[in-house]
């Protein structure tokens, strides 16, 4: 790594630290937090994530026999609705950055039966190790705001999809309704990490998710980001009112 | 498209379907074996369809087909509600307003897990209350059930017999059916009759 590149500072949260220890402090957010993700998500969205989840695979066009890569897959939730879509013929790599996080994907998934078109890959996405060309479609749910260099992780998203292949973002973004705005904040700010308090035992791990929250692109922004990476036709949709939107984009 | 509504449809359906099916080893093992296969679902009227994919832990519905499903039912909503509702559902199911394209064994083989499917309700109320209280509860609605039908079957046929005994509002089955042997016979010996003056006036 660089002298300049180390001097390079990023947002982890509100905070400021340098561009090559920000990888280390979401590892140790995750680390934290994989015990308890599922039962966290279920609280801190209402349920509301897994009609995200479901509206995100409806739409992405999966179809049987396609390859499909779920990046930062965490707890499995997409791969467990892909790997029945595609079928036998097909294939699902879950890959996180977060090995904690990947073990309790796969053992939860293990669990439940999901096996044989299924590959778990611990991997960086802004470096895929996966060859040009190689999926049907990418999902990257609630994990492009943890990475350090978003650009790099879409052209590195774009390059290993197939032409014609899908990228799909759900992340966090920005309501347009102040009063919503407002309700979130108060919510995010004041009641979220209490929850991961009481639920977790980490309050800090909880108020770092509302922070990066605030300091990833809005819609527009990520939009152009996507355009910039390569993909056309790009294009969002909102979802509870902007708190999430789907971005999509599609390799020429 | 699929709108919020339809995925809230969708998840809540599965959430609902899928807790019960895995009270039931045999179910779910048998839907194991479909895994891989899309049974899909037509409503008349309906602008979207529903496609249903078995697997080993219960049923994973879409409304985007993965691929040509390989049984399609379709039909009108009471067509479906008659299949969902009727004991034999091999009766409601063929002839009876729902059409089967496709893989008519597999419809067959889906039709027969769910109609065999026994669910441990029991199991799955003690999961949120508690053994002893669910078995207690499970106890007390097995009596009321068996309560309530003999008391349905007894007020139907008491019902009935004050019309038809009682005031003679409604004639009983069996005058009904002589009447009715009546009307027969003399419709046929009118077409006896017709059928001689034709051959008389020839």
């Amino acid at each position: 790594m660089t002298d300049q590149k180390q001097d390079q500072t990023t947002h982890f949260g509100y905070e400021q630290v340098k561009s090559a220890d920000k990888a280390d402090r979401v590892a140790d957010v995750f680390h934290s937090v994989a015990a308890k993700y599922d039962i966290m998500n279920d609280l801190m969205s209402g349920g509301v994530h897994r009609l995200w989840k479901r509206l995100t695979i409806e739409q992405s066009g999966a179809r049987r026999g396609h390859t499909i890569l779920d990046i930062a897959g965490g707890t499995g939730d997409l791969t467990m609705k892909f790997s029945r879509i595609v079928g036998p013929a097909g294939k699902v790599v879950l890959a996180d950055i977060n090995d904690s996080m990947l073990n309790v994907g796969r053992d939860k998934l293990l669990d439940r039966g999901v096996a044989g078109n299924v590959e778990f890959v611990q991997a960086n996405a802004e470096a895929l190790p996966f060859p040009d060309n190689t999926f049907d479609v990418i999902t990257i749910a609630f994990g492009l705001r943890n990475v350090t260099d978003k650009d790099a992780a879409l052209r590195s998203m774009a390059r290993v999809l197939k032409p014609g292949g899908k990228l799909m973002v759900l992340e966090f973004s920005k309501t347009d309704n102040p009063a919503l705005t407002k309700m979130y904040d108060f919510y995010s700010f004041n009641i979220l990490p209490k929850m991961g308090q009481m639920i977790a035992g980490d309050a800090e791990s909880y108020r770092y998710l509302a922070e990066s929250i605030r300091m990833h692109p809005d819609q527009e922004t990520l939009k152009e980001m996507m355009a910039d990476a390569g993909l056309v036709n790009c294009k969002y949709q909102n979802m509870t009112g902007g708190i999430v939107a789907l971005h999509t984009g599609i390799k020429p | 498209m699929i709108s919020s509504l339809q995925a809230v449809f969708l998840d809540a359906a599965e959430a609902a379907v899928n807790p019960v099916l895995q009270r039931d080893p045999v179910t779910l093992a048998a839907l194991g074996k479909l895994s891989g296969k899309v049974i899909g679902i037509e409503v008349t009227g309906w602008p979207v369809s529903l496609y249903i994919l078995p697997h080993n832990q219960g049923v994973q519905l879409h409304q985007q087909a993965p691929c040509e499903a390989d049984v399609t039912l379709s039909g009108d909503v009471a067509a479906f509600i008659k299949l969902l509702s009727s004991d034999e559902k091999a009766d409601a199911m063929f002839g009876h307003g729902i059409s089967v394209t496709g893989n008519t064994a597999l419809a067959s083989e889906f039709q027969a897990i769910l109609k065999a499917s026994d669910p441990d309700w029991e199991g799955l109320l003690g999961n949120l209350i508690g053994d002893l209280p669910a078995h207690e509860v499970s106890r007390y609605l097995g009596w009321k059930m068996g309560f309530y039908k003999q008391t349905g079957r007894s007020l139907s046929q008491n019902t009935l017999e004050y019309l038809q005994e009682e005031i003679r509002l409604l004639p009983p089955a069996a005058e009904i059916d002589h009447y009715l042997h009546q009307v027969d016979q003399i419709r046929q010996q009118c077409d006896r009759l017709a059928a001689r003056i034709e051959r008389l006036k020839r």
